[in-house]
């Protein structure tokens, strides 16, 4: 079976700094998938990879099977690869309903705009923002923002979804909250791969783990494996930590 | 379009329908010269006010409309035939300067069209065998009496005036006005959520492009003579830019109520200060700048304004 | 042989051009605002030097100092009251901005000199020299060597001076700039002064050489432009390097195409240059 989506051998260099070496993987459909290294490991850059917003210097990414490596943003999120920023990207002057209405419109190309602004509105309910619809996006609150950012990629019908630290910024509630939120994306069926610091959330939302250091990747287990793996606990968990983390059911 | 928007459309109708039987030639001429500035107004509206990417080479349009339009004229075709050839020619520049320079951003942007209005006059004015160079463009006459030439013309510019507001109507109300605005607001998002961004922003200056140049096509017959320094002037870049600021970015009505406005203004006030005409234009710009930067939407009829402005 | 002619001309060109574009290029670096004054910054040195001569019998190079001071001074005031306002919005805004005061500026001038072409005619020119086969005419030869060093001054400025300092750390980030206590604002007020004082000099210069009008501040103004992205925006290195080469291009360019034909040359270069390396010749980096 054809992976979902399959990266050979890529790299990718800024003038002489490699942020990333010769990164392989596969992503099945219906997995959760955890992104984690160091900073500037080359998390932020491997997505910025896959979703085109930088070129690969060198390697091979396959979507179902096609090339995808050479395409623009914007041909990569047709195909129904979406992903979050660090920093939220919304559309400050618009309101909330439009700013989802932008993702059903381009990437998951509904023509019509009122078909396009019922899409949205079902997006908005299912992340709990259908009451702010017609705010404009520059009014929400941080965690609110990342909940919009969430509900335009969904908009944009992925079926793979990138999330860069999604939990930047929010308080305990919030980022369980948003855990809750992820869960139910992935019971859709969507295949996620979430960048993130926080081991608890990690370690409790994914099956799998990909670690990345200086730019290379040093793990690519299920979440078991990957917290008693020496060179993860060296470069990056500490050997007091790991232990910790194992004791919890 | 809201009930206030429909009926103020209809009574403008009206009113501009039943100008020439009317109006003198000199209440005419004003009202041509009012529907010129609010197309072009219209026109860079579509680059400037929804893409958001700062055009000042509009003239360079305007011109290049003005003298394709002006020389297919002169070799004794059709009027109508001179004015497509004006519109073919200034998309098909806009098309191609837009895939070359809409990839610079802002302040680039921003003066590399404006070294374009400079260059091409400077080609017209050495290109001396096709344009006539700096002795300028005679265009032929017709034979008709100063009022039906008026009326001819002023019935010519609405209907380009017309075309260009129903246009913009289309675009604010579709993908592409949609997609635009996403493009001003936040480009690399907008790449994100899908928007082949170059395509959208090539749509935009082309349609820019194209008007302009029908405009300057008409412009140049009516007028019957042009010289290169009279239509690749930076003014024909700057007042309707002024004029889109001051009526609402990126909205419907907002570049005709700012033309009119501008307009207005220009007769009442300075067209007594004859060689302190650009100075005092370039004090009304600094004032607003600086003290309006809503636009006519600062002031206290604000809510209003807004109302009538955004569809 | 006529092609050193050519060369030789192309350098004493690009010194001159180099100095036009040097202040225009730190303010567009530094403000991030494209100065639109600048043409007439020029236009304004060179009448001050004009008028110092036939009326004071003062020699221009000796008002590169006087209009240097005056058009520093006068860009000191104009950025610290009227563009500061608006000088973190958009750039649509400003370059409005600085068209309206341009407009001010060019109509008053309009009014003061009249359109009419004034030539400084110098009584004690320095005549011209032959070395080879080439005729190096020497007030234009002294002119650039001023230019080139009031260049080198800028450069040292902005390398030695805790203020020059400052407006290099104000040009590569703003943000930590002021988290460092330098007061950005008046870095602002000081770089756009050093613009104008720039401007100023060069027109005084140029007034030796070249007719002046009101008229020919729009073209300057141009030139200045595309001679920044070739050099690099914000580089002085880069607008030496770039008057430099556009100087060049305009001796040789009136070879084949007419000297009429310099800003189309230049242009298509420039078009050319923006497709394939768009940080300029010297990059970013270059400072």
């Amino acid at each position: 079976m054809t992976a979902l989506l399959e990266l050979r051998n890529v790299s990718r260099s800024f003038g002489g700094i490699h942020a990333i070496k010769n990164v392989s993987l596969t992503i099945e459909p219906g997995q959760i998938l955890g992104l984690i290294g160091p900073n500037g490991a080359g998390k932020s850059t491997l997505v910025n990879v896959i979703t085109g917003v930088h070129p690969a210097s060198s390697g091979k990414i396959l979507h179902k099977g096609d090339a995808i490596e050479h395409l623009k943003p914007f041909q990569i999120s047709a195909r129904g690869i979406a992903r979050t920023f660090q920093v939220v990207q919304p559309f400050p002057g618009m309101t909330v309903v439009q700013n989802v209405m932008a993702g059903a419109m381009f990437a998951a190309g509904i023509s019509s705009m009122a078909e396009a602004r019922k899409v949205a509105m079902a997006h908005l309910a299912f992340t709990g923002l259908a009451p702010l619809a017609e705010r404009p996006a520059q009014q929400l609150t941080l965690a609110n923002r990342k909940r919009l950012e969430l509900a335009k990629s969904l908009a944009m019908d992925p079926h793979i979804l990138l999330l860069d630290e999604v939990n930047a910024g929010l308080n305990t509630t919030e980022v369980e909250q948003a855990l809750d939120l992820i869960r139910s994306i992935a019971a859709r069926g969507i295949s996620i791969v979430i960048i993130e610091h926080l081991l608890k959330v990690v370690t409790g939302l994914c099956s799998r783990i990909i670690v990345l250091h200086h730019g290379e990747l040093i793990a690519d287990d299920p979440t078991a494996e990957v917290m008693r793996d020496p060179r993860v606990i060296e470069a990056y968990l500490g050997s007091r930590f790991a232990e910790r983390q194992m004791v919890r059911p | 379009m809201t009930r206030l928007q429909l009926s103020l459309v209809l009574v403008a109708t009206a009113i501009l329908l039943a100008m020439p039987l009317v109006g003198g030639n000199y209440v005419l001429r004003l009202a041509t010269i009012m529907l010129m500035y609010a197309t072009l107004a219209m026109a860079w509206n579509f680059i400037g006010g929804f893409a958001g990417y700062p055009s000042f080479g509009l003239a360079a349009f305007f011109g290049l409309g003005a003298y394709a339009g002006g020389v297919v004229q002169s070799t004794g075709v059709s009027i109508a035939l001179a004015w497509l050839a004006a519109v073919a020619v200034g998309t098909l520049f806009a098309l191609v300067l837009g895939f070359i320079l809409l990839r610079l951003r802002g302040s680039a942007f921003a003066i590399a069209t404006l070294v374009v209005t400079e260059v091409l006059r400077e080609v017209t004015n050495g290109w001396t065998g096709l344009t006539g160079g700096g002795m300028g463009l005679n265009l032929p006459f017709f034979g008709w009496s100063p009022s039906a030439l008026s009326a001819f013309f002023f019935y010519a510019m609405l209907a380009l005036t017309a075309v260009t507001f129903v246009t913009t109507f289309i675009v604010a109300h579709n993908r592409l006005g949609f997609g635009l605005t996403c493009i001003r607001q936040n480009e690399d998002a907008a790449n994100i959520v899908g928007i082949d961004t170059t395509r959208y922003k090539i749509y935009a200056f082309t349609l820019s492009g194209g008007f302009a140049a029908a405009t300057g096509g008409i412009y140049a017959s009516w007028i019957g003579y042009i010289e290169p320094g009279d239509v690749y002037d930076v003014l024909f870049s700057i007042k309707p830019i002024v004029m889109v600021l001051l009526g609402g970015m990126g909205t419907v009505f907002g570049p005709i109520f700012g033309a009119v406005a501008f307009l207005v203004l220009d007769e009442v006030v300075w067209r007594s200060f004859l060689e302190l005409n650009t100075g005092i234009l370039g004090l009304l710009i600094v004032i607003l700048i600086l003290f309006l930067p809503a636009g006519l939407a600062s002031f206290d009829v604000r809510s209003l304004w807004r109302r009538a402005v955004t569809p | 042989m006529i092609l050193f002619q050519y060369l030789s001309n192309g350098l004493i060109l690009g010194g001159l051009y180099a100095c036009i574009a040097a202040g225009f290029s730190l303010v567009w670096g530094v403000l991030s605002i494209i100065n639109l004054l600048h043409g007439s910054f020029i236009v304004l040195g060179a009448y001050i030097a004009f008028f110092s001569y036939t009326v004071l019998g003062i020699h221009p190079f000796v008002s590169v100092i006087t209009s240097g001071i005056v058009l520093g001074a006068l860009g000191y005031v104009v950025q610290l009251g009227l563009i500061n306002r608006v000088v973190a919005q958009s750039v649509l805004v400003t370059l409005i901005l600085t068209f309206g005061l341009e407009l001010i500026m060019n109509n008053a001038m309009l009014v003061a000199f009249s359109a009419n072409y004034r030539k400084v005619i110098l009584e004690h020119s320095l005549g011209v020299v032959e070395i080879g086969n080439i005729f190096i005419p020497l007030d234009r030869a002294a002119s650039t060597l001023i230019a080139f060093l009031l260049i080198l001054a800028l450069w040292l400025c902005l390398r030695l001076t805790s203020i020059g300092r400052a407006i290099v750390a104000v040009r590569f980030d703003r943000e930590a700039a002021l988290l460092m206590g330098i007061d950005v604002k008046r870095t602002y007020a000081i770089t756009f002064a050093l613009g104008g004082a720039m401007a100023g000099a060069a027109g005084s210069l140029l007034s030796v050489s070249f007719p002046i009008s009101p008229l020919s501040g729009p073209l300057f103004l141009s030139k200045a432009f595309v001679i920044c992205i070739l050099g690099g925006v914000g580089s002085v290195p880069g607008a030496a390097l770039g008057g430099l080469i556009f100087g060049m291009l305009e001796s040789f360019g009136a070879i084949f195409f007419g000297s009429e034909y310099a800003l189309t040359l230049s242009f298509v270069v420039l078009i050319l240059l923006l497709l394939v390396r768009p940080h300029g010749l010297l990059g970013v980096k270059g400072f």
